[in-house]
């Protein structure tokens, strides 16, 4: 793609895409963080977590300003619109990201089981699936690359496969044993926001393929 | 698309000033009681091809118009058409808002007095009122017909332009930039009367401006160096444009 | 640059800006001045050529002098010699003068003198056999006495004036029975041999009927052709050696008009000579170049888009031109037509040749009656020796300069009058 005739213009649409490129990398690091206070019940890197959401915020602010300067300033069309909407929806969807790793986090006290048991292994198959494609998910943001976009897209049936398995594993445990129902409970929400995750990772890919095609995927969202 | 009326169809333009050509091949269908905008760059040719559509082509002597240009299906880019009719059907309104140095009045009534469209005076008075009214401009006139239609403000002078224009009941009203010379508000205006007056009749309208061929048209065509490189919904191009240089050129990458 | 080398250029540039301006002034007040010194000269001599004197005389209109009764008809008036009665009021101004005298004495008075008798006499016939109280015109040379043009110091035999003349005038001066007034017969008269009586009614007339003439032939010829050239001829060749052919026949010195007249109008078609018919044909050949040039200017200076919005309503080419293009190009075609008007007005040359030069004495009253001109009558008295003459051809300019500036300044009234309407 050339350049803008007027480099200020150019300037700032590079700003923008840097700007949610940023949020998508902190988004990326407190999921895994969150992941990894969850194995490791570390209470430091817990607070480090809720701490940094603030940050998330405020990037998310910082886009949605520089957007609407941008359509008011610059009137922007085609390949600009469609990369000045993407942004603000792609933060929007970053934000739900940042909030839902939070929320893992809150719940660690509340799980007092071993996460060692193989009962539980599917939690980190698939949050690593799910960092994996978020992992991705930015990475065709960044290169502008639809075919990667859309292999996330398709790939994410595959999580929900896991979650569904995983969910069986889990009620399996409770009925087990009892004790570990409150534990389990909790550790249930935290597959569910690593589902919703994913889920918000397959809306940011469908974003980037229309901001590079200028449409839609074509096709139903595969379900697992 | 497919299902609507099309009004002018033109097959392998050529236009030539000279020895320069200024249009090639151009192939185009434009719709019945639609707003079609042209964009391109200056000297893409987009301003001839209107030119060629009332055959104001003709006043220069060097210029020479080749290809079929159908209006209703009719031929009208041949020698025995009557271009005094013709005009009388394809109305145009300029860049430049051009009130003939007359009242407001015999500006309007001058059209149909030419064309014998009125029987009396009465009828004239009627077809004036209409016209004005039309163009959205008789409440700021009525009680000024009798002064000179260049005593009215640039806007206003481009709405008496168009009521002039539509005196005399074209079907196509061409627009070459009707708006260049005008305020945001009087651009407006005009925009609000192009949105009422595609009721009635097939306007093409050139344009410089990318939003207000995005605002007024419902099909746009990219011309550049005299070639139409895309036609389409004005929504496809606007949004995700099919061919790059259109891309380039409507977000400003043009270089 | 440093700030001392700026201020040195910055100073010259200024300097030399000034010395741009005191040029510019210094130029126009050298023409102002010239034309000053023309306009004082001019007004001091022909002012006083709106003025005569005349001496208010006794005259005994007698029966049995005149010849005539209370029944005779204008016709045996006019007939009537009125010189007795008028040599009597004279001689009786000094009765006691040796008879070598009395022709000094008969010459005080213009010789129309009689003609002004008859005329009182024909408006106040009651005064017969009574004595009234004529005013009569003096011959110009006391005329010229009475307006102080003449010194009276210099030796009798070197004036055209005598002692014993002026002895009588400065008598009846003392008695108030000199008297000034308007030179009503300077505007209406024609020429004459005597300036006291000789006017320019002959030669306005004549230059009044040679314009009409001119106006006529010139305005609409000029004006279609201005036209067509402009807007409907086709760019070629021809078109451009017409185009170059008019410029240059602007150029043609007058004269060359003037010969052609001679030439075609009186030699080959044989008009009549010395007419303002002649002269307003020749007078149009010449002007027709310069009402097309402004003609065609004023039209180019018409924006294309007024064309263009018409043709686009579907006026043909006739109508676009004609409703359109030309009422907005009037303005600077009238103004055009009017200054070649004025200068057919001022133009001597052309006239010489075709016989306006003639010496006309009657107020012509129809274009193919002989006659005159303005510029040929200053012509005509400036090659005069008396004194009445001089200053009759500086006023006979001052009616033309008024004319003229007449004429233009009704070019700029309805230059605008009609730019006013319309922006």
């Amino acid at each position: 793609m050339s350049e803008h005739i007027v480099s200020s213009y150019e300037g700032q649409l590079k700003t923008l895409h840097s700007t949610v490129l940023k949020m998508g990398a902190l988004c990326e690091s407190q999921f895994s963080n969150s992941i990894i206070a969850l194995l490791k019940k570390d209470e430091e890197l817990i607070d480090k977590i809720i701490g940094k959401d603030e940050r998330i915020d405020e990037l998310e602010k910082k886009i949605d300003d520089q957007v609407v300067n941008l359509i008011t300033l610059r009137q922007p069309m085609a390949i600009d619109l469609r990369e000045t909407v993407s942004a603000m929806r792609i933060a929007a969807e970053l934000e739900r990201i940042g909030d839902l790793a939070k929320n893992i986090v809150k719940r660690v006290k509340y799980i007092k089981v071993d996460l060692n048991n193989p009962d539980f292994s599917l939690i980190k198959t698939a949050s690593e699936l799910v960092q994996n494609n978020l992992k991705k998910t930015l990475d065709s943001y960044s290169k502008k690359d639809e075919q990667l976009a859309l292999s996330v897209w398709n790939s994410d049936k595959e999580i929900d496969v896991i979650i569904n398995k995983l969910l069986e594993d889990f009620l399996n445990n409770m009925k087990k044993e009892k004790k570990n129902i409150e534990s389990l409970t909790h550790l249930l929400f935290v597959a569910k926001n690593i589902e919703r995750i994913g889920d918000h990772s397959t809306n940011i890919c469908e974003y980037v393929y229309f901001l590079i095609k200028g449409e839609e995927i074509k096709g139903n969202r595969p379900k697992g | 698309m497919k299902n609507q009326k099309i009004k002018i169809s033109t097959k392998n333009l050529n236009v030539f000033y000279g020895a320069k050509q200024a249009l090639f091949d151009v192939n185009l269908e434009l719709e019945e009681k639609k707003v079609t905008a042209l964009i391109g760059p200056s000297g893409c040719g987009k301003s001839t091809y209107i030119r060629c559509l009332n055959r104001m082509n003709d006043v220069i002597d060097i210029c020479k118009v080749e290809g079929s240009i159908k209006i209703d299906g009719q031929e009208i880019n041949k020698k025995d058409v009557d271009v005094n009719l013709l005009r009388e059907k394809v109305g145009m309104v300029f860049q430049k808002p051009n009130p003939f140095p007359k009242s407001i009045y015999d500006n309007i009534a001058y059209g149909p007095r030419i064309h014998g469209l009125a029987d009396n005076k009465n009828d004239l008075d009627q077809i004036v009122e209409s016209s004005l009214k039309k163009a959205a401009l008789w409440d700021e006139v009525k009680d000024r017909l009798n002064q000179p239609g260049t005593g009215l403000s640039g806007g206003q002078q481009q709405r008496l332009c168009i009521a002039r224009t539509i005196s005399i009941n074209p079907e196509v009203i061409l627009m070459d930039e009707p708006c260049s010379a005008l305020d945001p508000i009087a651009t407006a205006k005009i925009e609000e009367l192009i949105d009422d007056l595609k009721k009635t009749y097939t306007i093409v309208i050139v344009t410089h401006s990318m939003s207000q061929a995005a605002r007024v048209s419902q099909n746009t065509g990219f011309f550049h160096l005299g070639k139409i490189l895309e036609f389409n919904l004005t929504e496809k191009i606007f949004k995700n444009p099919d061919n790059k240089l259109t891309q380039d050129y409507i977000t400003g990458r043009f270089g | 640059m440093n700030n001392k080398e700026k201020e040195i250029f910055l100073r010259k540039r200024y300097s030399a800006e000034k010395r741009f301006r005191f040029f510019g002034i210094s130029s126009i007040i050298i023409a102002l001045s010239f034309l000053c010194i023309l306009l004082i000269n001019i007004f001091t001599n022909g002012l006083s050529a709106f003025s005569r004197t005349e001496i208010l005389l006794k005259i005994n209109f007698n029966e049995k002098k005149l010849g005539i009764n209370s029944s005779s008809t204008d016709k045996e008036i006019k007939q009537a010699n009125f010189d007795e009665v008028l040599q009597d009021a004279l001689l009786s101004l000094a009765p006691n003068a040796p008879e070598l005298k009395q022709a000094e004495l008969m010459d005080l008075v213009s010789i129309d003198a009689t003609t002004e008798l008859k005329k009182f006499y024909l408006k106040n016939k009651d005064v017969l056999n009574k004595t009234a109280e004529v005013a009569v015109t003096l011959s110009d040379d006391i005329d010229q006495v009475h307006k102080g043009n003449f010194p009276r110091d210099i030796p009798e035999d070197r004036r055209r004036f005598s002692d014993f003349q002026l002895k009588i005038y400065d008598e009846q001066s003392s008695k108030n029975k000199i008297i000034s007034e308007f030179n009503w017969p300077f505007i209406f008269n024609a020429d004459s041999r005597e300036p006291e009586i000789a006017g320019v009614g002959a030669s306005l007339m004549g230059s009044f009927f040679t314009l009409i003439v001119c106006l006529l032939l010139s305005f609409p010829l000029g004006i279609l052709a201005a036209i067509y050239l402009e807007e409907f001829a086709p760019k070629n060749k021809i078109t451009e050696i017409i185009e170059v052919n008019v410029n240059n026949l602007a150029a043609v010195p007058s004269i060359v008009f003037g010969l052609l007249g001679l030439g075609v109008f009186l030699n080959y078609f044989y008009l009549p000579r010395s007419t303002p018919l002649v002269g307003g044909l020749v007078l149009a050949l010449m002007t027709l170049p310069r009402i097309i040039i402004p003609c065609r200017a004023a039209l180019k200076a018409v924006p294309p888009s007024i064309r263009e919005g018409a043709l686009a309503l579907g006026a043909s080419k006739v109508q676009t031109v004609m409703h359109n293009v030309v009422p907005l190009a009037m303005p600077g075609t009238l103004s055009g037509t009017i200054i070649g008007l004025s200068q057919a007005l001022g133009e001597t040359a052309p006239l010489l040749l075709i016989g306006m030069v003639a010496f006309i004495n009657v107020v012509p009253s129809t274009p193919l009656d002989p006659s005159s001109v303005l510029p040929v009558q200053v012509y005509l008295w400036s090659e005069s020796a008396e004194r009445g003459f001089v200053e009759k051809t500086s006023a006979t300019i001052i009616i033309l300069i008024f004319f003229l500036a007449f004429m233009n300044s009704f070019a700029i009234y309805l230059r605008n009058k009609f730019e006013k309407k319309w922006s």
